[in-house]
């Protein structure tokens, strides 16, 4: 699975796709409020996806590591939060950009805003406590712990408070539309190039924690022999 | 000033020059994975034993 190719390449050819096509799809000619930032569609939305991605992967090692304590769990796990927290906070600086243009202001403590800047901080402490803890024999069983806790965390600060609350961000109250997009905004033609973006984007991220996993393991069995 | 209004010919200069724009965000995006082909080719030689290089 590592080794083999096809999916690297899917991901290119993908990826290819979303970033040609998804300058020249048509979009809906709207109001002149939003024009072609709305292509933002097709990158910084794909952010957040492959971030919630790579954290369901890494807390999914997290809990098979504290059934079955194999060190391998724990880098697996490891791996998939360090890649999902750099596609995240991509997520956060892209959307911070697109919204300095779009909203008025960097940052307008828009209820999403602020949930994945919590969910991210989290995510960040679960890095400080892995450095905190010296005895190896804790520090697995410690870090899958508080990775099953900041997973969880997810569920309110992203899925659930931004659309209990209004919100700038689609999915919000009084806005149209799902978390991930505005219907009225979108063009049927850009749909085709959503899935593509995502699945392609998705599989980048795989593809680099797969590749610092390679690494890692690799470090420690020149370690063990020593 | 012996500029005139025609308009635009050429391919790249078309469409608000958004190809341009492709041009630009598809040379990124090959040179990533050039860069990522070869950590990949560089790590499956050292899991394969092949080099000293870390």
């Amino acid at each position: 699975m590592f080794k083999s190719w096809w999916w690297k390449i899917l991901s290119f050819i993908l990826l290819i796709y979303t970033c040609t096509y998804g300058f020249l799809v048509k979009i809906p000619v709207l109001d002149g409020r939003m024009q072609q930032t709305v292509r933002n569609l097709f990158f910084h939305v794909p952010m957040w996806f492959c971030m919630q991605t790579l954290f369901i992967v890494s807390v999914i090692y997290a809990i098979r590591f504290l059934a079955n304590p194999k060190p391998v769990y724990d880098i697996y796990s490891l791996e998939f939060a360090r890649t999902g927290l750099v596609f995240g906070i991509l997520g956060l600086i892209t959307g911070a950009i697109w919204a300095n243009y779009q909203w008025g202001k960097p940052w307008s403590g828009d209820p999403k805003q602020n949930g994945a800047a919590i969910a991210l901080l989290i995510y960040l402490a679960y890095f400080v406590l892995r450095g905190s803890v010296t005895d190896e024999s804790k520090r697995g069983r410690l870090s899958a712990v508080y990775n099953i806790f900041a997973f969880a965390m997810l569920f309110p600060t992203i899925w659930i408070l931004p659309r209990l609350t209004e919100s700038l961000h689609p999915g919000g109250q009084g806005s149209e539309g799902n978390p991930a997009l505005n219907p009225n905004d979108t063009s049927p033609e850009m749909e085709r190039v959503f899935l593509p973006a995502i699945i392609g984007w998705i599989l980048l991220g795989v593809w680099i924690a797969t590749l610092r996993i390679r690494l890692q393991n690799y470090k420690e069995k020149i370690l063990s022999r020593v | 000033m012996n500029h005139t209004s025609e308009e635009p010919t050429d391919f790249m200069n078309s469409n608000g020059k958004i190809f341009v724009v492709v041009a630009v965000v598809v040379i990124i995006l090959i040179g990533l994975f050039i860069y990522l082909i070869n950590l990949d080719r560089k790590i499956k030689k050292l899991e394969k034993g092949e080099t000293d290089k870390s």
